[in-house]
């Protein structure tokens, strides 16, 4: 028999069972695991826990909010003049966008190493045996990515205000700003999550993406205009995920042409996530399911 | 009557024989964990990642060369690298409850430190070789003949081995290999990038620049350029023999404080 059957059992042989020690205890007429309803009100509670083991994360907390910030004020201070004299635009429009997506990054892989902790302490099979929807937990993660890449975004955004970054196109444009940054981060989280599920949690995954981060982070139209690259790097610079994202966030700043670029953002987020997601779900049951 | 019973004398304790396993200690931890590729793989990574894209830029400056310019701060950050690890291993070892266990055992509470120290001198020493070979294949050159490429290194390795120690006195004192990280991480960063390693304090707004000119890491950055030029004097030179003295002190300071905090 089944575990949903036998649930399903135990709950038809005693149909007026109730709960009444506490409120918020589950009830025989809760949603059954497998329906919409209780993926749903699984995945917000879940969300919920993600959100505070974040916030409660001190080390995750500041790699995510103030190392971002703290960089963004150096890469300003130290390159912005000489940016400024090559390209004669404010240098922040660049930096702003290239650390808010450095931040989406490198927070995706603090929680994958989350993610791995809670897979070798037991957590993800405990999670797996329980009433819960099969779904839901891999949603909360992917919902916390997104509420935590919006919190980061918003916040460096704020603080991009302080060394010059300027929304001129408009509130729509601002948002669409926040739009392009979960696009990024949302897709960036998929291939972390995926690849760290299905890899041995000993496996050296997170420092080996975080290198390809970290080379990302500097070959790219935010950290030094394209020209200034050598010619052969170019194209390679210019198609790179990062460039068309942090362009069709400069030019909805401060104005530009968008449609191009942002064609290439939405081709690849739509390849990464058509890549990732399956094996990211597979590799979820997997590390829920090993012994 | 029992026979005498001959009594075993006890084991010859040799505090070179400690320091030597504790130091192959050291260095197979260093192998096993992986540090060893770190240090040779960081200063690869900074060369390229900050030559590359800011070359063309930074050469349009008159008299500027940028592989020359960024030698001395690819050096440094190797070096930060060292006393980044080096914290790393000392707060693990406070946390697993080895040095603990170092106290209780017939050995001199110096030999664990100078074992800790030797074990990162090595990877100081690997890290510095991995980062002339990749300034060299940016295109530094050294043009301060024997005398200024001696003084290059000396600067390079002095300011390691102090920072290292440091680092690795502020791994015993911490609570967390986590806050560790942190308390080593951030300052690196920080003295790092707001430095006259990437570019000259002329570039630099003029309300951070007398911080950015007159910072330690500027200091001896500048101090190694003048050894490699060949235009090394003593008012150059100076302030990164202070900052120096200034740093021995402090590591003297924080390795005494960790001692008695580890007794108490």
């Amino acid at each position: 028999m089944t575990r949903t059957s036998a649930t399903t059992a135990a709950t038809t042989a005693q149909p007026t069972l109730t709960v009444t020690a506490a409120d918020d205890m589950p009830t025989a007429d809760s949603p059954p695991e497998h329906t919409v309803g209780a993926w749903t009100a699984q995945t917000l509670i879940l969300s919920g826990r993600q959100l505070t083991v974040w916030l409660r994360d001190y080390s995750t907390l500041t790699q995510s909010l103030l190392f971002p910030a703290l960089a963004m004020v150096m890469f300003k201070v130290v390159l912005g003049e000489v940016v400024a004299d090559t390209t004669g635009q404010n240098s922040a429009y660049g930096t702003v966008p290239l650390v808010i997506l450095v931040g989406a990054m490198f927070g995706s892989m603090a929680a994958a190493v989350r993610l791995n902790r809670e897979r070798a302490t037991g957590l993800l099979g405990r999670l797996y045996v329980l009433p819960i929807n099969r779904a839901a937990d891999l949603s909360a993660r992917i919902i916390a990515e997104l509420v935590r890449i919006l919190v980061a975004t918003v916040v460096l955004l704020i603080a991009g205000v302080f060394i010059g970054f300027r929304f001129t196109q408009g509130a729509w444009a601002a948002a669409g700003i926040v739009g392009v940054a979960l696009l990024y981060g949302m897709a960036f989280s998929m291939m972390v999550l995926a690849l760290a599920v299905n890899t041995k949690p000993t496996a050296p995954i997170v420092p080996l993406i975080s290198l390809g981060a970290s080379v990302m982070m500097f070959f790219n139209s935010g950290f030094s205009p394209l020209e200034a690259y050598p010619g052969w790097l170019q194209p390679i610079v210019a198609n790179q995920p990062m460039t068309p994202a942090i362009e069709v966030m400069r030019s909805l700043a401060s104005g530009g042409p968008i449609t191009e670029n942002l064609i290439k953002v939405i081709i690849w987020a739509a390849l990464l996530l058509a890549v990732f997601t399956l094996p990211a779900l597979r590799g979820y049951r997997r590390a829920a399911t090993d012994r | 009557m029992d026979p005498p019973v001959a009594e075993a004398s006890p084991p010859q304790i040799n505090a070179l024989h400690q320091w030597w396993a504790l130091t192959s200690r050291g260095v197979f931890g260093i192998v096993r964990n992986g540090e060893i590729v770190f240090a040779i793989i960081a200063p690869a990574f900074l060369a390229v990642c900050f030559y590359i894209p800011l070359r063309s830029m930074m050469d349009s400056y008159p008299g500027m060369d940028y592989a020359q310019y960024l030698m001395p701060i690819i050096a440094l950050q190797s070096v930060s690298f060292v006393a980044s690890s080096s914290a790393m291993r000392s707060s693990m070892d406070g946390m697993r409850g080895i040095n603990v266990r170092f106290r209780v055992m017939p050995m001199n509470g110096v030999v664990p430190v100078a074992a800790r120290g030797s074990a990162n001198a090595i990877l100081l020493v690997i890290s510095l070789s991995f980062a002339t070979i990749a300034s060299l294949v940016i295109g530094w050159r050294p043009h301060g003949g024997v005398d200024g490429t001696v003084g290059l290194y000396a600067v390079a390795l002095s300011v390691g081995l102090l920072v290292s120690v440091i680092a690795d006195a502020l791994g015993l004192l911490a609570s967390s290999p986590e806050s560790t990280s942190q308390l080593i991480g951030l300052p690196i960063l920080v003295l790092g990038m707001l430095s006259t390693g990437f570019v000259p304090a002329s570039r630099f707004p003029d309300w951070i620049a007398p911080f950015a000119r007159n910072q330690p890491v500027s200091q001896f950055s500048d101090a190694m350029r003048a050894f490699n030029d060949g235009s090394a004097t003593w008012p150059v030179v100076a302030p990164t023999v202070f900052w120096c003295v200034g740093l021995a002190a402090l590591a003297a300071a924080l390795l005494f404080w960790a001692e008695r905090r580890s007794h108490a």
